[in-house]
């Protein structure tokens, strides 16, 4: 009896043991995809942080790039709201586990994978909220997911920012052109060059706060699942928040020497006082949103300033093209993020319980990763060979 | 109207306006300081090229205030949300 009892213990204790084994791996998996997240959010939105500053040569590429990484570096420890909405106030904290965290970001991942294939504007902020939604949805419904909140926090925001940040850089330069209009050229030129170093550090600060949120959020809910965490007093461990500014910022500067390749050929030609305008009413959107919790669309809300700055000199210097693109991806990111969130969770559901679902997504993930990879190397290579003088 | 009111019944529009007005404010209260601050430093190159004295300075002082402001501005802006 006494015998029975010491290796029913034992077995219980070895249960126990490998149980949280399980969940540590499990958060291990989470956490790192989370980084990978926040490094290619990085990576994808250097050209639209530095992108005005190098095409109006405020600032030489080198510069530019380490002036945005160090900035979105320092613009993750200003504020934490964006991280709690993210957290606390889209999904049901107490009912999210490591699986469904893990689904949503690879959701959110897939969906950024394959609008970059396909070259369509995308907001990586979107498709990782859709990605969390869709998951959640999956696994626990409709109850799991504050629906009101979505709306309110997230969707309404996203329709508005870049309305904001178009009609906030239409006005700035249209105020700007009345104030120099009199004055030499040359001077008014090198002045708003200076401008903008000044203009474009405030965007990358915005960008790093905003963004590396985000990422944050997702961590925390990770921890919350795996018991670290509270789920009735919201906090971010130090480690989780330097670990995401640290993502995006490496990811910042290892995007930017892509960009220097592609210089010139995808900027927007604008003036320096374009720029600054642009620059200066994405950053302002961008923060005071950010202190009030809104997670948006960086991307968005940069390429509404860069419309409005152009179309306050000349209606149609604006490629309306590019806009009803943008719009179109933005309606498509959150739904598509959300069936590819569900189809992750469904898929490490199948699977297995504990860490077995999700490592064998990561290991698939990897595998579709290389594979589309090699998809663009040929498309890349088919283009070379169709116009080989470009 | 009805799309108005359900979107008025879920979304907190104080906080939205608040947000909406500081961006707009800062956005552009910002730039115009800095335009301004560019017009008053080129009237001031342009009053040294034409050796007046008492232009240079008032346009000098002019782009200097101009400068603080905006100066101030971005300082302030980054200590309301770093206080939260």
């Amino acid at each position: 009896m006494s015998s029975d009892l010491k290796h029913s213990g034992g077995q219980s204790r070895h249960t126990s043991g490998l149980r949280t084994m399980h969940n540590e791996l499990l958060l291990v998996i989470v956490v790192t995809a989370a980084l990978a997240f926040d490094f290619t959010n990085g990576f994808h939105d250097t050209a639209n942080v530095v992108a005005s500053s190098i095409s109006t040569r405020a600032l030489s590429p080198r510069t530019a790039i380490a002036l945005a990484s160090l900035l979105n570096f320092a613009g993750a420890f200003i504020s934490l709201k964006v991280a709690a909405t993210v957290a606390t106030g889209i999904v049901d904290t107490a009912r999210v586990t490591e699986t469904i965290a893990f689904a949503g970001l690879v959701g959110a991942i897939t969906w950024n994978l394959l609008t970059w294939l396909y070259a369509l504007p995308s907001s990586s902020s979107h498709a990782l909220i859709g990605g969390v939604v869709g998951s959640m949805l999956a696994a626990v419904g409709g109850s799991g997911v504050h629906g009101q909140a979505l709306i309110g926090k997230v969707v309404i925001p996203a329709i508005i920012s870049p309305a904001v940040a178009f009609v906030g850089a239409g006005i700035s330069i249209a105020i700007i052109y009345l104030l120099v209009a009199r004055r030499r050229p040359g001077v008014v030129n090198r002045s708003f060059r200076a401008g903008q170093v000044i203009s474009g550090g405030m965007l990358a600060l915005a960008h790093g706060t905003n963004d590396a949120q985000k990422t944050m959020g997702v961590i925390t809910l990770a921890l919350v699942a795996n018991g670290n965490l509270s789920a009735n007093h919201f906090h971010v461990p130090t480690w989780v928040v330097v670990a995401a500014a640290s993502a995006i910022a490496l990811g910042t500067y290892a995007g930017g020497w892509r960009i220097i390749r592609t210089l010139g050929t995808r900027i927007i030609k604008m003036d320096t006082a374009q720029g600054f305008a642009a620059q200066g009413a994405g950053a302002a959107v961008i923060l005071a949103s950010s202190h009030f919790g809104y997670p948006l669309s960086t991307t968005h809300v940069i390429s509404g300033g860069i419309m409005g700055a152009g179309a306050a000199k000349r209606l149609s210097a604006v490629r309306w093209g590019v806009a009803g693109n943008i719009v179109l991806a933005w309606m498509l990111t959150l739904p598509a993020a959300g069936l590819f969130g569900a189809g992750a969770w469904w898929v490490a559901h199948v699977i297995g319980h504990g860490a077995l679902g999700p490592l064998v997504l990561a290991v698939l993930a990897l595998v579709a990763l290389a594979a589309l990879g090699i998809v663009r190397r040929m498309r890349v290579a088919e283009l070379a060979t169709a116009s080989p003088g470009r | 109207m009805s799309a108005a009111l359900f979107a008025g019944a879920i979304v907190d529009v104080s906080t939205l306006a608040k947000a909406m007005i500081y961006s707009l404010v800062a956005g552009v209260g910002l730039a115009t300081a800095f335009g301004a601050g560019v017009t008053c430093a080129a009237g001031m190159l342009e009053a040294v090229r034409s050796r007046r004295t008492g232009l240079v300075m008032a346009w000098g002082i002019a782009a200097v205030l101009c400068s603080a402001i905006v100066l101030g501005g971005v300082a302030a802006g980054i200590v309301v949300m770093i206080k939260g």
